[in-house]
């Protein structure tokens, strides 16, 4: 066994130990599957369909708005709720991640590795193609948002997206089966929609089905901008407390 | 350190290590030594705790009271640099479906080493190969049969050159040859590493274990060397196989005050006495004697009888149940 002579031994040590490897991981598994772009077509279908209906009704004069708090917002959401619900509780179920864990890791590190592939997907594969390619069908048609507001909107859709990461990882290190996990998010979506119509100000805002419209806010400039600034910047806050709730649930869990 | 380990390292150590769930007990505060070096085979019947003590010691579950070292380091502060060291095999071990062999083998070995890619290549080539998956190598793991999962779970529990292998039932699940094929590898792996496996498959124990314990209903009853435990296990027996009119001989050794029982089995209807002994020295030199100098019988066969680890096995755990 002379190359064993060779080998570099890894150094992560802490939290970080496997780090590297989970979030090598989970970007492979995101990105180098068919199901993924399977995942991708039907999410762009959805999307760019809904901004296209939205430009042949000539939805007055905005139609970026819908596209961002509908499109991007709820359809995105639901993708992130989609895509990541089994993330921590299928692997809970199938034993890979005890498998996982009898290897030199930290539990931090399962759950941010999730985190951060998931947002690599998010970012990557809804926030920018699906953002680049409305943009591109927005200037062609002559409704062009000036470029810095909606990189704005599309920051804060993002955070808007991760929350509903977060909030999976969460639920599936809490819950033992799928059912919650996928149907709180649901229903969170569900019930800020029926109740953002009750609220007014910064609650409304605040709801899940809220932040979607507050997407569109940040696109517009002005006090309404900064405004959607100061909601998600809560929305980072909260998904902090989410992945915290996260890995402290998932440390004490047992294999 | 239990008494005859005194020279050789100990690679596990608990005091009083304890595990309750949901306030059960499933684990009743047990005292375990491992030695370097030695294929240890944790023996119990099904929900004894074995698992429940595996996972302790890997930091998958935390102990309720008790402690534990392995390699010298305290399971509760050093989960991870111990992991570091070891390799495990789950009881149904489980791998992403998608992965092959060799991409699960890869995966497993990058936690351990970062490089040389070469390097690291050769390691899983030469696991594949020890656990004869080679021409598998290259199949998603989904389609595996429990064998071939169980073979890749010992390859990929060995990829970093542990000092110490975990195997949870390591052989339950397989067929004759793929458990011979199993204890082949444990073999051939015991010159390079501690092997401390669970397993209530008690031939197993006996063909490749050197030291055993057992666990029955959540406490240790027993642990040594196997060979102690065989021999030591209430006095001897002795085996005479003869023909003839046995009468004589029956009577003769029941009246000597160092045999205990006597019993008579037949095979292949020749009859074989059992003599179960106090005095092994008077034994060995008496009671062939004493038989042959019957004139109505011929011996055929005459032997000591080792005691079998499934009869151990079932006193003891029978005697700590009905010690309760």
């Amino acid at each position: 066994m002379a190359a064993d002579l060779a080998f570099q031994p890894a150094h992560d040590r802490g939290w970080r130990s496997g780090l590297g490897v989970l979030l090598r991981h989970e970007i492979q598994s995101f990105w180098g599957t068919r199901t993924w772009w399977v995942q991708l077509g039907a999410w762009t279908f959805l999307i760019q369909g809904l901004l296209l209906n939205s430009l042949a009704r000539a939805h007055h004069g905005a139609p970026g708005t819908e596209f961002i708090s509908v499109g991007m917002g709820t359809f995105g959401a639901l993708g992130m709720i989609v895509i990541t619900h089994n993330a921590v509780v299928g692997e809970k179920q199938s034993g890979t991640a005890a498998w996982i864990m009898s290897k030199p890791v930290s539990r931090s590190a399962f759950i941010l590795a999730k985190f951060l592939g998931a947002l690599t997907g998010a970012l990557a594969g809804v926030v920018a193609v699906e953002g680049a390619a409305a943009y591109a069908v927005l200037a062609a048609t002559g409704h062009s948002p000036a470029a810095f507001t909606y990189l704005r909107a599309m920051a804060a859709v993002a955070i808007y997206l991760l929350f509903f990461v977060a909030l999976s990882l969460c639920l599936g290190a809490f819950f033992t089966s799928r059912g919650p996990v996928l149907a709180i998010p649901l229903i969170a979506i569900l019930a800020g929609q029926l109740l953002r119509f009750n609220l007014a100000g910064i609650g409304a805002a605040l709801l899940p089905a809220g932040h979607s419209q507050v997407s569109v806010s940040a696109s517009s400039g002005g006090p309404a901008a900064t405004a959607a600034l100061a909601v998600s910047a809560i929305y980072a806050v909260l998904i902090i407390a989410l992945l915290a709730g996260a890995i402290t649930r998932f440390t004490r869990e047992e294999s | 350190m239990s008494p005859g380990t005194e020279q050789t390292p100990v690679i596990i150590s608990t005091r009083g290590l304890a595990k309750s769930y949901r306030g059960v007990q499933s684990l009743k505060g047990i005292d375990l030594t491992v030695p370097e070096h030695s294929i240890f085979g944790f023996l119990g019947p099904n929900g004894a705790g074995k698992t429940t003590v595996i996972k302790l010691l890997l930091g998958l579950a935390r102990p309720t009271s008790g402690t534990a070292t392995v390699f010298g380091l305290d399971i509760a502060g050093h989960s991870r640099a111990i992991r570091r060291r070891v390799g495990y095999l789950a009881q149904d071990p489980r791998f992403y479906d998608k992965m092959t062999a060799r991409e699960t083998l890869r995966f497993s070995a990058r936690f351990f080493y970062t490089g040389p890619k070469r390097a690291i290549e050769q390691r899983v080539a030469q696991a594949l190969e020890l656990a004869g998956l080679s021409d598998s190598a290259d199949r998603p793991t989904k389609g595996f049969s429990g064998g071939e999962r169980q073979r890749l779970g010992i390859a990929q529990a060995q990829i970093n050159h542990p000092d110490l292998l975990v195997l949870d039932e390591p052989a339950a699940a397989l067929d004759p040859i793929g458990r011979r094929d199993v204890l082949q590898v444990m073999e051939r792996l015991r010159q390079h590493t501690t092997i401390f496996y669970s397993t209530h498959l008690l031939d197993d124990v006996q063909r490749v274990s050197d030291t055993v314990a057992i666990l029955s209903k959540s406490t240790l009853v027993a642990q040594a060397p196997i060979d102690e435990l065989l021999t030591a296990s209430g006095g001897a027996t002795y085996s005479v196989a003869m023909r003839g009119d046995s009468k004589t001989v029956w009577r003769r050794l029941k009246e000597q005050p160092w045999v205990s029982a006597l019993s008579v089995s037949h095979a292949n209807a020749i009859p074989h006495l059992q003599v179960a002994v106090r005095d092994e020295a008077r034994a060995e030199r008496d009671l062939l004697r004493l038989v042959m100098a019957d004139p109505a019988v011929t011996v055929l066969e005459f032997g000591r009888t080792r005691h079998n680890l499934e009869d151990i096995f079932v006193n003891l755990v029978e005697g700590a149940e009905h010690g309760r």
